[in-house]
């Protein structure tokens, strides 16, 4: 191998799993573009990963957001209210419910309950020679096993992040109705909230939750698919949260600093 | 103007420890029959693996339909794999959901038929190879014969044009044999081309098996096997 040959496969190496990533995330957003590429099995797998990653989030997503709302929209009302600075409710909300907590929080719940299974799911498919045989027959892993994932968790993403900053401005709000701290309707509420979001509040809310779904699912594929003889679920799963975890990370602190 | 040969392999040689370094030559024409004894399941999937183009070639050519593995695009190559069909020598997995998806899975992704018409021809076939019908459910309320018999029904949905039985000829399902020649008798009579690669063992020499190569996978190559002569 020549010298170029040697130091390019240690940076190749060392940076597969980024290089990886990125050629994964065009991959999806050039390949999902096709309807020819969304043949019936690929839809199937579509129907089948949204369904288990909402259906398999929804409740954790739902007593996250209930904690949530009592102890940071119930505190910032109460707190806010006991400082004479309720006008700032809706502002202080908006930057840290919806930019920052709400894809964190979703991510994390996306991560464990969605991403660590199918890490475990595609690393069983790979180390008992399944996507051998599934490549053997001419289906495209990307398109059967990948694309479906990625979307799926892309728009459950979203989904679980709307559920989740409602149930927490809704538990929030009336936890401070019961505590006597609020004086305004829960539709008034609801209005101060939104008017105090700007376009780029309304850009990065979505921006972050599908990217974040994107980069989980991606991820977790990457670990599974690569699996090799020797790894065992002890193995693959804490690599595929660590990569998870470190996605979620910097997907938020890239667009926070962009937007 | 001839059709191309359905396999052609052209002093193909692979790389990598499971695959043999000699120069492989094979040529099979529709409805041909090829008993190839392998030595072990392994080498004999890896060889599989060089006539489907999913193995890396160092020198020569292997064509499929007159179509090079190497030189054609991904897609193509895809969409020609899924004219072959086959039975792994890995049974289908007990933790599948479920069987019938599973059978049918290249055959959903591959063609726009009917699903309907894909299960009545899944339960025809299935009938044939000795199932009650179709298997619906989880692959673990299957015994290990009858998920093998459903591997037969996926490696001929659909009339391949080539199928690749990793099938070792000693198995233990006695039915199944007859089953499986008469299947298979019936598609070549179709032009379908199969290739059976199968472990060392007497029934290779069976003369109730009539293929029309008898061939032997070893470090180096291929060569044909002739039968002793009758006992008189």
């Amino acid at each position: 191998m020549s010298v170029l040959g040697v130091i390019g496969a240690e940076a190749r190496g060392r940076s597969s799993y980024v290089l990886q990533l990125a050629a994964l995330f065009w991959g999806v957003l050039r390949e999902g573009a096709f309807p020819s590429t969304w043949r019936r099995t690929v839809r199937a797998g579509f129907r089948s990963a949204l369904t288990r990653t909402l259906g398999g989030s929804l409740g954790t997503v739902a007593v996250a957001a209930l904690i949530v709302g009592l102890g940071l929209v119930f505190e910032a009302l109460y707190w806010l209210r006991t400082a004479g600075q309720e006008e700032q409710i809706g502002r202080i909300l908006v930057i840290v419910l919806f930019r920052e907590i709400t894809p964190l929080l979703v991510g994390i719940i996306l991560l464990g309950r969605g991403g660590t299974a199918t890490v475990a799911e595609l690393g069983m498919l790979t180390a008992e020679g399944e996507v051998a045989i599934l490549r053997a027959e001419g289906i495209d892993i990307f398109d059967y096993l990948v694309l479906p994932r990625a979307v799926s968790f892309a728009l459950a993403a979203f989904t679980l992040g709307v559920v989740f900053v409602v149930g927490s401005l809704i538990s929030g709000f009336v936890a401070g109705s019961l505590a006597g701290v609020v004086n305004t309707s829960i539709f008034g509420f609801l209005d101060n909230v939104l008017r105090a979001m700007t376009a780029r509040d309304l850009a990065i809310f979505p921006a972050k939750l599908l990217l974040i779904g994107l980069v989980v699912a991606l991820s977790s594929c990457i670990t599974g698919l690569g699996a090799q003889e020797a790894d065992t679920l002890s193995t693959l799963l804490p690599r595929g949260f660590t990569r998870g975890v470190t996605g979620i990370l910097a997907v938020t602190l890239v667009l926070s600093a962009a937007l | 103007m001839t059709a191309p040969a359905v396999l052609a392999l052209e002093a193909a040689r692979g790389s990598g420890e499971r695959v043999p370094l000699a120069a492989l030559d094979l040529t099979l024409m529709e409805g041909d029959f090829a008993l190839i004894e392998v030595p072990g399941s392994r080498r004999g999937a890896a060889f599989a693996d060089v006539c489907c183009g999913l193995f890396p070639l160092t020198a020569g050519r292997a064509r499929f339909l007159g179509r090079d593995w190497q030189t054609t695009p991904q897609r193509h190559a895809d969409a020609l794999r899924g004219r072959i069909g086959r039975l792994f020598h890995q049974p289908l997995r007990p933790d599948m959901h479920d069987v019938a998806t599973r059978v049918l899975a290249a055959r959903l992704h591959h063609t726009r038929i009917p699903d309907a018409t894909l299960r009545d021809e899944a339960t025809s076939l299935a009938l044939r190879f000795g199932l009650p019908g179709l298997p619906a459910g989880p692959a673990r309320q299957l015994t290990e014969p009858d998920l093998l018999r459903a591997a037969c029904v996926r490696a001929f949905m659909g009339q391949p044009r080539l199928v690749i039985l990793e099938l070792p000829v000693t198995f233990q399902q006695d039915d199944l044999l007859p089953a499986l020649l008469e299947v298979g008798a019936e598609a070549r009579g179709q032009g379908v081309t199969i290739m059976w690669l199968a472990g060392a063992g007497p029934a290779l020499r069976d003369r109730s098996v009539r293929p029309t190569h008898r061939l032997r996978l070893s470090d180096t190559g291929l060569a044909s096997v002739r039968l002793p002569g009758r006992a008189a």
